[in-house]
């Protein structure tokens, strides 16, 4: 029976449970005022004039991780950028700009070197000058640090200083993008980090060492959280900074990052196309370009597995059997692109996309002429990320049609499904593949090498075109792309239906200028370009 | 007393190793890692076995658990693969939004479930009734779900509370509950529902009690049965309900923090399981577990204290 409690003197018990919590508090009070253990403060000059500081608030829905370019991504552009100036500024705007570059271009026939001349006067945020020794070290230390740089500069041989401001990269196979992976695009490359952050290489994941507009307020920045960006009180083009802070918010929900956006709590982030009606209703400014073609792999083309996939006919029914503008307005409504192409830059044909016109009876005929008018069974590797297992299971009930009957293997882990991909067990794979110069695109997504080219099929004319397009003078280069784009379109490698878009969505705080100008080619707005609207 | 924290003790230390070396082997078995997370897809397989080395990836399991093991009982926890930030400095950053977030939520699920529970005993009829079926409706509302609608409605539409984030008290006290309002509540909501059903049968049970009818027969007044007695009685196996719900809080705080980008050890371990980054898992859920032992120990504590039986030898 319970006993009437008599509230007895039990003045040791309390003092245990007091010191409980006192000790509860003390760890608590951890969080009473923003981290502060980091040493290198920004030396942002923050609002000077008196008036109204001008805050750009961006939304970012994963962290940085590390800050160090040489191990960066291209989800971590906009941190770097900030901070880092590269070599060439591509701009949405206006293309290909000089940043620390003033001039460069190759040097002799064949694209096998590479010259730039290199700003004068420019000054590191830590005091340090930027010097072609500098750029050498920077160089030389991204690719041995073994980041996603490291694999865009393997066809870097020696780079040297041949005097004070010029730098000279000799290759040792050609090499025709050299502009594009020296500008922002090519991640890390020429985020030039200063002599002393190369000294601490350590220290490069937390903290900024730049000669960027902005330096990382390390004492206000949580990894992973919050990133505060002052303005460098050393920046080369004082005019280009636009803004007395820059403050990137890490809100991993994609629903909350929409309300905080609503809510006035950003400025600009990166949108979903599954939010965009609500941004739209909101008030936001919102734009989409298309980005990653999603689809069919068909990746057995020389029919190890599947004999049919090895006959160009049945590659070609299968992509007259699918009605994209269905499957395209279906899962992605207005925000989506039906398409037949792997690029959106130099190789993109409009004309293409038209090549497969829904066709059912052509289809049919065509498996018919190839032996399979009864069809056949498609094991398909898939993934639920992204939207993938949808898009395979629309185009399973579209391939039922002319007989195809698709066996639909969805892995839960998107890295369970690369690698089966990737693995020659499987004659087709739900593909999704960004956009990229054709020149990248060939080692990664086509040639007999590339990890989705499982099966390492060859075709002689595109390698032959290949080599071509490595060598190629800029006036030669995008009917190089074309002849390549076209066969690949013709060969029926991929049956792939729609672009998925990449989106921002802005404030009214934002002019929107650089963000309309932005491409699927150059879908990534450059945050340094980002106006406060109305100056 | 001794033998308490004796037994505590032992227990901690196994639930340590097994939490530690489960983390160690569920992260190092999942598909993928550092490495290839730092590399891209385009890293051809030299330069992800070079990485691997160089990262300490190729070692087998034991041994990479072994050293990181010393590394813990030498008070050093390792650091960041990717940001080389060493892992306490990440841990002390995030900790005490966390346990605001879990102290906070605990307390309204302590002051309103039981006020909901002695409301539901004392007024039995059709007050008791409605206060049940919100108790059940609590239950069943997921808490991401009850946590964007809050945001929906308090937030976006009527702008009273920010939509995510955390202000530091020391920035600013108003704007610190402010930030911890909506949190507490995504994370309290079911916990409140538990405890006033709980707190309602313990209080019932109390209340039909012959000793109550002996107090009542004293004269004593009703709100002096309730308060000094009844509820006292009510406590003990409500404390160990608490505690058990202080430990399911923890887990959580991931979500809640993800929902609301609250700079705690719930997204710094999303974060750094995404990307492999083995150091920061382990030491969060390392920090977990402790702070799991502790509660432990803190809520044996407190049994001691309402429960006068068991402290009699």
């Amino acid at each position: 029976m319970p006993s009437i409690n008599h509230v007895p003197n039990r003045p040791r018990h309390s003092r245990r449970l007091a010191a409980g919590l006192v000790g509860l508090v003390a760890l608590s009070l951890a969080a009473c005022s923003p981290p502060s253990s980091n040493t290198s403060g920004g030396a942002g000059n923050g609002a000077e004039s008196g008036s109204e500081p001008k805050v750009l608030n961006v939304i970012q829905q994963a962290g940085a991780g590390t800050l160090d370019p040489a191990l960066a991504n291209q989800a971590m552009q906009w941190y770097l950028d900030l901070a880092y100036s590269p070599l060439i500024q591509r701009s949405t705007v206006d293309g290909y700009r000089p940043a620390l570059a003033t001039s460069w271009g190759y040097v002799g026939e064949g694209n096998m070197a590479f010259e730039l001349t290199l700003r004068e006067g420019v000054v590191f945020a830590d005091g340090s000058p930027l010097t072609a020794q500098a750029v050498v070290d920077h160089m030389n230390y991204v690719k041995e640090a073994g980041g996603q740089a490291s694999t865009l500069m393997g066809d870097f041989g020696a780079v040297t200083a041949p005097d004070q401001m010029t730098v000279r990269i000799d290759l040792v196979s050609p090499n025709p993008l050299m502009e594009y992976l020296l500008s922002q695009s090519g991640f890390g490359i020429t985020q030039i980090i200063s002599p002393k952050g190369l000294q601490d290489p350590e220290a490069l994941g937390s903290q900024t060492f730049g000669a960027g507009p902005y330096i990382l307020d390390t004492s206000r920045t949580v990894r992973d959280d919050t990133y505060v960006y002052t303005p460098n009180p050393t920046y080369w083009d004082p005019d280009g900074q636009y803004w007395d802070e820059v403050v990137i918010k890490v809100i991993p929900n994609i629903n909350s990052v929409l309300n905080a956006m609503i809510a006035g709590q950003g400025d600009i982030t990166q949108g979903d196309y599954s939010t965009a009606d609500l941004a739209k209703d909101a008030g936001l400014h919102v734009k989409f370009v298309p980005n990653v073609f999603q689809g069919l792999s068909l990746m057995d083309r020389d029919g190890a597995i599947v004999p049919a996939l090895g006959d160009v006919r049945v590659r070609q029914a299968i992509n007259y059997a699918l009605d994209r503008e269905a499957i395209t307005e279906a899962l992605l409504g207005e925000y989506g692109v039906p398409t037949t192409q792997t690029l959106t830059g130099e190789g993109f044909q409009p004309e293409l996309d038209n090549y497969y016109a829904y066709d059912l009876d052509k289809a049919k005929a065509l498996m018919a002429e190839a032996g399979y008018a009864d069809g056949f069974d498609l094991p398909v590797v898939s993934t639920p990320f992204f939207n993938g297992d949808a898009i395979v299971q629309a185009i399973a009930g579209q391939l039922a049609e002319i007989g195809v009957n698709v066996q639909i293997d969805s892995k839960a882990d998107a890295n369970d499904y690369v690698t089966a991909m990737a693995s020659g067990e499987f004659p087709a794979s739900l593909i999704g593949y960004g956009t990229q110069p054709m020149f990248i695109e060939g080692p990664g997504l086509f040639l007999p090498g590339a990890l989705f080219n499982p099966f390492h099929t060859e075709d002689a004319q595109i390698s032959e075109w290949y080599a071509e397009l490595a060598v190629a003078s800029d006036a030669d280069r995008v009917g190089i792309c074309e002849q390549i784009e076209t066969r690949l379109v013709e060969l029926a490698w991929f049956a792939q239906t729609t672009w998925v878009p990449l989106g921002t969505y802005s404030s009214a705080k934002i002019d929107t200028a650089a963000i309309d100008a932005t491409t699927g080619d150059n879908p990534i707005v450059g945050i340094v370009e980002l106006k406060p609207a109305g100056v | 007393m001794i033998r308490l924290l004796a037994r505590w003790l032992v227990n901690s230390i196994m639930l340590l190793l097994v939490v530690s070396g489960l983390t160690f082997v569920l992260v190092s078995l999942a598909p993928g890692d550092a490495a290839r997370t730092i590399l891209g897809q385009r890293g051809t397989q030299e330069q992800y076995l070079a990485l691997r080395e160089q990262l300490g990836l190729d070692q087998p399991l034991p041994v990479r658990y072994w050293d990181w093991l010393r590394g813990v009982l030498r008070g050093d926890m390792g650091e960041s693969m990717f940001s080389h930030d060493p892992v306490s400095r990440l841990v002390a950053d995030r900790i005490g939004v966390t346990i605001w977030l879990v102290v906070g939520a605990l307390l309204v699920i302590a002051v309103v479930g039981v006020a909901l529970g002695m409301a539901s005993a004392r007024l039995k009829g059709a007050i008791g009734r409605c206060l049940d079926a919100l108790s059940m409706v609590g239950v069943s509302i997921p808490n991401f779900w009850f946590g964007l609608v809050l945001v929906t409605l308090l937030s976006v539409k009527l702008r009273l509370f920010p939509v995510t984030g955390y202000v530091y008290p020391a920035e600013s006290v108003s704007g610190w509950l402010r930030s911890l309002a909506l949190p507490v509540v995504t994370l309290a909501i079911g916990g409140i529902a538990v405890i006033a059903k709980q707190a309602r049968d313990a209080i019932s049970t109390q209340l039909d009690q012959e000793y109550v009818l002996a107090l009542r027969g004293q004269g004593i007044s009703e709100r002096s049965i309730v308060y000094r007695h009844v509820l006292k009685n009510a406590a003990v196996p409500l404390t160990t309900v608490l505690g058990l719900m202080l430990i399911g809080l923890f887990s959580g705080t991931v979500l809640v923090e993800s929902i609301f980008a609250l700079p705690g050890l719930g997204g710094l371990v999303v974060g750094a399981t995404t990307q492999h980054d083995i150091p920061v898992v382990e030491g969060v859920a390392l920090v977990f577990a402790l702070m799991v032992v502790t509660t432990n120990l803190v809520v044996d504590l407190l049994y001691h204290v309402v429960n006068p039986r068991i402290r009699t030898p």
